[in-house]
């Protein structure tokens, strides 16, 4: 063995700088502590994470971030706040890379398709009929934040008949659903709060753990465990909870090939942590529909109008935002992706 | 036959080391089950909770265990719930005066939880009590807090000879799997790969080991990231970076330095055994602001690994004696923070190449440590600490409550804590001091 040589004998260590290295989510979750919505409504989902391709959230609840000083950013947000998004600022006000959620292609509109990339969130536990895991973790919102009734049990539906629906007995199963009594319009359906309840217990089974958050906040070891989040992706589209299972041995259901993943290329991947990666795909919009734009109703322009000058002519303001996001997650929801194929 | 009452959570904790400590710390109480009479009773950490909203009663139950069993002792070998909570909300039901002596296993999280520990002083002061610190820094560390140093005793969180230990037979099989050559030196670290750890410190530094050594050499890493950051200085991390750091720091290796690196995630007990039989040696250069202790160089050091760790905390507890193989990195508190000797760490890789360690050393040095801090092997010390008279506590000093203002005093991740920042300058010196050995770093070196 030769000597080893080195420049020094010592090394200083200074955490300070990794604050620094964290400071842009650290300002944009003091931004966001000025709201409920993503602070405290969204949470634990809404939670930051940080990554290699600059996750973020554009839409703080009171309006939109800017897309500044770092080459590209990963968009989390949902249907709802992109949407907004795409409408309030034009392609030319953004020289950075911009990431959305593979999912959410049919959002983009024309101008901006040549600025736009996607991703995809890809654990290497994946699991099936053959390959099933020692315990499954579910989690949502038991309203329609997150997802109507009929989704919820349609998504809890498909992880059983995936899973098989006989061998979850022997399967742990826990459940984490936050305590958020109205949804986020503010309204409150009883009756919802007991098809959900239903859709849990009948799809999966009667014996499900429910434990603290701070149990599932603390645990470290999620290895062997399936992590199903039933989120229509309306509002957080990349959930923290979903990178905190992956990050820890987590893995997720396998799921079904789509007509539309034949129009995706990938450009590159990065690793997340030991057992997940973010994909950056390219789409090719050859021989997809035409974007199909929720602004291009009748008197939309001249309501939008009659909002802005009550409200001191503020380009977004509480209402205006909450009357928005409600008419496009009902237009999103009229218009399934696969109609835009 | 004194009679000792444990009392313990009802759940197993969900912190990694606290998993293994607890049940270890059982395991040492019923080997001196023929000297003592031990009781144990249980309680789940939201106790005060059930006891509000269900109408639970849990602490009228050990409060009727304490009045029909009489204990000689309580003993608390949990940091959760937290032993101060029970104690005040106990202390309705029975009064002070008729309680018995208490015994408290500290944990790391005593600076975490220092505002309930200054509770202490509201209603126990005079009460017999012992605080068993998990190692001589920690110990130092809380005769900081104290007025006195006289209920203070040390007893190292015992390993389980089960469960960790060498066997060469693991070591080659998990070499082979890993298609390591056995001329290939490994180096492992094994534990939560977090900030204060250090862990870019060990691969930065074996750059330079695998630089100067002909053949291959391995440094695997075992465990899971965290992004607790270091938040008693107000330095917050978001999930994922450190991950994030770890791959900078690997993307800026020469790819065939990087491709030696390996991240094995965590890992269960058995075959944690496995991997740490087929490890060389064990590296850690943790300056957890916590690390009272180190189950995970204490594991390594049961399965004979020649071990190298920072001269912080509970770790140099570990480098006692030359029975088993542990030598210590200096460290220091400058005004510009922590300063590593990495020198040392090249003198200690190099001692390794020189000397030809075979699998006798190996199960020498992993039945040394055992011996003394096996579950077994340290019962007995256990049992002169529970057989010792207790000291009336004189209260905790007024830094203490001072300690924890500032440690929650500050903005985390809008700001650096400027009492709190590690520097010779400020309060963290007073206290931390405390976790440094005093070693002639010029002769060290």
């Amino acid at each position: 063995m030769s000597e080893i040589s080195k420049k020094n004998d010592f090394e200083y260590i200074q955490w300070g700088y990794d604050l620094i290295q964290n400071a842009y989510l650290n300002k944009k979750e003091e931004l966001a502590s000025h709201d409920d919505l993503y602070k405290n409504y969204l949470a634990p989902f809404s939670f930051e994470v940080y990554g290699p391709t600059n996750p973020f959230f554009i839409y703080n609840g009171h309006g939109l971030m800017e897309l500044k000083d770092l080459p590209s950013w990963t968009l989390r947000d949902g249907i709802v706040p992109l949407s907004i998004f795409f409408k309030e600022v034009t392609p030319d006000q953004v020289t950075s890379k911009v990431f959305i959620h593979k999912d959410l292609w049919f959002i983009v509109p024309e101008n901006w398709r040549n600025k736009i990339q996607f991703y995809s969130i890809e654990a290497d536990n994946i699991y099936d009929k053959n390959n099933l895991p020692e315990k499954i973790f579910v989690s949502g919102i038991l309203n329609s934040t997150l997802a109507e009734p009929e989704d919820f049990n349609d998504s809890l539906k498909y992880l059983a008949d995936t899973l098989g629906k006989e061998n979850l007995e022997e399967i742990e199963i826990f459940a984490y659903f936050p305590d958020k009594r109205n949804d986020l319009w503010g309204s409150w359906d009883e009756e919802n709060v007991l098809k959900y309840s239903k859709a849990i217990f009948q799809n999966l089974k009667i014996d499900i753990k429910v434990p603290e958050w701070r149990m599932i906040h603390t645990e470290g070891d999620y290895k062997n465990c399936l992590y199903h989040e039933v989120n229509n992706g309306l509002f957080v589209k990349d959930s923290y909870l979903n990178h905190f299972v992956l990050s820890r041995g987590g893995g997720l259901v396998r799921t079904a090939p789509q007509l539309i993943d034949e129009h995706f290329t990938l450009v590159k991947e990065s690793r997340l942590s030991i057992y997940h990666k973010i994909c950056i795909h390219e789409l090719n919009y050859e021989g997809l529909s035409k974007y199909s734009d929720p602004f291009e109703l009748e008197h939309f322009a001249y309501f939008k109008k009659i909002i802005e000058a009550g409200q001191g002519n503020k380009k977004l303001n509480f209402h205006w935002e909450k009357w928005y996001a409600s008419y496009l997650k009902k237009f999103f929801k009229s218009k399934k992706p696969n109609s835009f194929i | 036959m004194k009679k000792i009452l444990i009392i313990k959570s009802s759940k197993q904790s969900t912190w990694g080391s606290c998993k293994v400590i607890s049940p270890n710390l059982v395991l040492a109480y019923e080997q001196n089950k023929d000297f003592f009479d031990i009781q144990y009773f249980e309680l789940p950490e939201s106790f005060i909770r059930e006891e509000i909203n269900e109408g639970a009663s849990h602490i009228i139950s050990l409060a009727n265990k304490i009045k029909d069993f009489e204990p000689d002792s309580l003993v608390f070998i949990d940091h959760l719930p937290h032993p101060v909570r029970i104690l005040n909300t106990l202390a309705y039901f029975i009064v002070v005066r008729s309680m018995p002596p208490l015994v408290f296993h500290m944990y790391g999280d005593f600076t975490y939880f220092a505002k309930d520990w200054a509770n202490l002083n509201t209603r126990f002061k005079n009460h017999p009590i012992k605080f068993i610190a998990a190692s001589e820094a920690q110990k130092n560390l809380m005769n900081f807090f104290l007025n006195d140093n006289k209920c203070t005793e040390q007893y190292l969180f015992p390993v389980n000879e089960n469960e960790y230990f060498f066997n060469p037979v693991e070591r080659a099989l998990f070499r082979n799997q890993m298609n390591v050559r056995p001329m290939e030196p490994v180096i492992l670290y094994s534990g939560r790969i977090s900030l204060q750890k250090n862990v870019d410190v060990l691969v930065r530094e074996f750059t330079h080991i695998v630089k100067a050594t002909k053949h291959d050499v391995h440094l695997w890493i075992v465990g899971t990231f965290d992004d607790i950051g270091a938040t008693f200085m107000g330095v917050k991390n978001h999930d994922g970076f450190m991950y994030s750091k770890m791959q900078k720091v690997l993307s800026g290796l020469d790819p065939e330095v990087a491709r030696l690196v390996k991240f094995l995630g965590l890992q269960k007990k058995g075959e944690l055994r496995k991997i740490k039989a087929a490890a060389d040696m064990f590296m850690s250069f943790s300056l957890y602001h916590d690390e009272d202790y180190g189950m995970s160089p204490a594991e390594a050091l049961a399965s004979g690994l020649p071990t190298l760790l920072t001269n912080w905390g509970g770790y140099y507890s570990f480098a006692s004696g030359n029975k088993w193989n542990c030598k210590l990195v200096p460290v220091e508190i400058t005004k510009y923070g922590h300063k590593i000797h990495t020198k040392k760490i090249h003198e200690f890789y190099t001692d390794f190449t020189q000397s030809y360690i075979n699998e006798n050393d190996r199960k020498r040095w992993s039945n040394e440590f055992l011996s003394e801090f096996g579950v077994v092997g340290s019962a007995h010390k256990l049992r002169t600490i529970l057989d010792k008279d207790f000291e009336n506590f004189t209260g905790f000093h007024w830094n203490l409550e001072h300690f924890s203002n500032l440690y929650w005093a500050v903005d985390i991740g809008k700001e650096i804590n400027i009492h709190l920042n590690p520097s010779v300058d400020t309060f963290y010196h007073q206290v931390y001091k405390n976790y440094i050995k005093n070693l002639n770093i010029e002769n060290e070196l």
